[in-house]
């Protein structure tokens, strides 16, 4: 058994699967990223909101999702949500990718908030008196959030924002490894050469998904 | 759902044990709070160290610290299960390189929390213990660490929320924690796919912020003593 | 007993402390004044080698204290050292503040050193406040505690660096007085402060400084009515203006 065999990364079967498993990341990284910052930005605005109301539910959706851990959110979006659905719309989501769309919900929904209290205290950080500038300028509450408030804040947000990215980035791995093995037949344990239970979702071919760099290591011996 | 928690909640609770290892939320509960505990003083040296003033100890526990933190801990998961087995012929249990993996991460994490924490005091409190005869490590030990954990109490009960969370990816190794429990008996009863991860959740979300409510009170209380310290001193 | 001899000390290129060269005998009080930034607190944190030095020597009791291998926190047990910011433990009491050095340095058996911190503490009149936690003492109260933490080591040489300048003004008084008993038993003191009634009714010696170096030192009785040195002259003016 060699220890580590290089020439397996750069060519041949297990050269695809890792290169597909990379690609598949950078696209949920995408997906989610795109879902989760406008989201984040909603949310924050709620938790700084003057309405009581507005303030409960952004803090009850951050806590509600942040105190989960991601696995289990991806498991309530990949098992449980299909079933909410009416029957023609769960069909549309079984004939189209359904491991993609339930990672990217679960994804987005969970860096959402995480980027939110990072603009909470983007928010929090500018000086009340730029609100009160803009609006004894005349501008309405939204256009002063829209021009003054939210450029500043989420220039202070970046550094922590990118950190959040970054760890988008590594959760996507998570789900990754999820759409394959571990999902379908309960027990992933020796995963690289078994065969998946797939009954509820047809026409996926799951086993390139499995594969990140870790996995290639492991899978020499 | 009523019927659902019924049937299975021994299960939920404890996995197979005694039949089996034990599983379930206990074993999520009691794997965080051994991985944290044994972190510990680890942790300490590593912040400690994170703070010297000599540049040889403080440059490589950053290089060292920093480089942990930048691997996702799913990967240390798979490489200690399938790849530390073929290198040192010992192959562990889930349950042990769960372990292992959580006390590496949190160890690491709690070095940057007592680091901030040390960092935190003013510099007069080592100049004062200095100042007596003390050495570094008397003045770390009496002065400097009794303060700083004390001030960074409310972020070592994060880092047990943290350590909660990062146990569900045992599931991927096969581990019965309990989400991995959770999906068993969805398996099982497989009419229920909703209720059963609507408890799963809830059951994280109870004990997670719980948790979390108490690290934000903690926080309060010792907010208070110093507001109540500098009123005394204000000018 | 302590002797500076041309002792200098760089920040960068900034001349903190330039060829200093003064004694200060046993049983002598002291006083270092001058204007801010002039080297007073870099000064006296020499003395203890809580700074280091570029350049000279400081020698105490006939020793180089920053001669390579000369044992730090002995010198510093054997110094009692007074902050401007007082520096107390805030999470042991008064007594347990005082108690901390002599029991871990293995001076005093914890008997031996609760009985002397509650001697010293009621020296500077707050044996009551014993069993009070830093955070529940005011100013004046927590410096003088920090006296007694500092005498709780039996040092034969005390410094104190502007130990009255964070106080509110109605607080310096009762540290001063501690002070001036302390000079009145004997202690070797050298004191930085702005407390120039204190200077001329206790201090046997003052050192004026400016920019890094000693401009003028002499008897206060000399210094404050007739100062030499332009630079004092104009301290001096610009102190009694106020």
């Amino acid at each position: 058994m060699t220890f580590f065999d290089a020439s397996l990364l750069r060519s041949g079967e297990y050269h695809d699967w890792l290169v597909q498993g990379l690609l598949l990341s950078l696209q949920l990284l995408a997906a989610s990223f795109i879902i989760a910052l406008p989201l984040g930005v909603a949310i924050a605005l709620m938790r700084t909101s003057t309405s009581r109301v507005l303030r409960g539910i952004g803090a009850t959706l951050v806590e509600g999702i942040r105190n989960v851990p991601l696995l289990a959110h991806l498991l309530f979006w990949y098992f449980a949500f299909p079933e909410l659905l009416p029957e023609p719309v769960k069909m549309a989501l079984y004939d189209s990718n359904p491991e993609f769309i339930c990672a990217t919900i679960a994804l987005s929904l969970y860096a959402s908030v995480h980027m939110a209290e990072d603009i909470r205290s983007g928010i929090r950080a500018v000086p009340a008196s730029q609100m009160e500038a803009a609006r004894s300028l005349g501008l309405g509450r939204i256009a002063s959030l829209r021009m003054v408030l939210l450029p500043q804040a989420i220039r202070i947000a970046v550094p922590p924002l990118l950190s959040q990215t970054v760890n988008l980035w590594k959760d996507t791995s998570v789900a990754t490894v999820i759409g394959d093995s571990g999902l379908f037949d309960g027990v992933a344990g020796d995963f690289a050469g078994r065969a998946a239970v797939r009954a509820p979702l047809p026409g996926a071919d799951l086993r390139p998904r499995c594969l990140n760099l870790s996995t290639i290591t492991g899978c020499t011996s | 759902m009523l019927e659902l928690i019924h049937d299975y909640w021994l299960y939920f609770l404890i996995g197979q044990y005694p039949n089996g290892p034990l599983g379930g939320l206990t074993l999520t509960v009691l794997l965080s709070a051994a991985a944290l505990a044994l972190a510990m003083p680890l942790g300490l040296l590593l912040g400690v160290a994170r703070v010297s003033p000599w540049r040889a100890v403080r440059w490589p526990t950053a290089v060292l610290v920093q480089l942990v933190r930048a691997v996702p801990l799913l990967l240390v998961v798979f490489w200690a299960y399938f790849f530390l087995p073929a290198v040192t012929g010992v192959k562990t249990g889930q349950a042990t390189t769960m372990l292992m993996t959580l006390v590496l991460f949190d160890a690491v994490y709690l070095a940057e929390i007592v680091a901030a924490g040390i960092r935190s005091l003013p510099k007069g409190q080592l100049d004062g213990a200095r100042s007596l005869g003390l050495s570094y490590g008397q003045a770390l030990r009496l002065v400097i660490l009794p303060q700083a954990l004390r001030h960074v109490s409310p972020s070592l009960v994060s880092q047990l929320v943290a350590t909660i969370k990062a146990t569900s990816l045992g599931y991927i190794i096969g581990l019965s924690e309990v989400s991995f429990i959770a999906t068993q008996v969805n398996t099982l009863v497989f009419t229920k796919a909703v209720e059963v991860y609507i408890v799963l959740a809830l059951t994280y979300f109870v004990l997670c912020f719980g948790l979390s409510r108490l690290a934000f009170l903690l926080e309060r209380r010792m907010n208070r003593r110093t507001v109540h310290a500098t009123k005394l001193n204000s000018r | 007993m302590i002797v500076l001899d041309k002792v200098n000390k760089w920040y960068g290129q900034y001349h903190a402390l330039a060829d200093v060269t003064q004694r200060v005998e046993q049983n002598e009080v002291v006083v270092v004044c001058g204007p801010s930034g002039s080297g007073k607190s870099t000064l006296i944190r020499t003395l203890n080698r809580l700074e280091e030095i570029d350049g000279g020597s400081i020698s105490i009791g006939g020793r180089d204290i920053h001669a390579r291998g000369h044992d730090v926190n002995a010198l510093r047990a054997g110094i009692g050292f007074v902050f401007q910011h007082f520096n107390l433990f805030p999470h042991l009491t008064s007594l347990e503040n005082c108690m901390l050095a002599p029991v871990n340095l293995k001076r005093a058996t914890k008997p031996e050193a609760k009985a002397y911190a509650l001697e010293l503490l009621d020296g500077v009149g707050l044996a009551h406040k014993a069993d009070a936690y830093p955070h529940e003492l005011s100013g004046g109260q927590q410096q003088r505690v920090a006296i007694a933490r500092a005498l709780a080591m039996r040092p034969p040489i005390m410094l104190f660096d502007e130990p009255t300048s964070a106080l509110d003004p109605e607080m310096v008084g009762e540290v001063l007085q501690v002070m001036r008993k302390l000079a009145g038993q004997g202690m070797t003191m050298v004191c930085v402060t702005h407390e120039m009634g204190f200077a001329r009714d206790v201090a046997d010696r003052v050192w004026f400084m400016s920019e890094g170096r000693i401009l003028e030192q002499g008897r206060p009785e000399d210094f404050f009515t007739n100062p030499t040195h332009p630079r004092a002259k104009q301290f001096l003016a610009d102190r009694s203006g106020r």
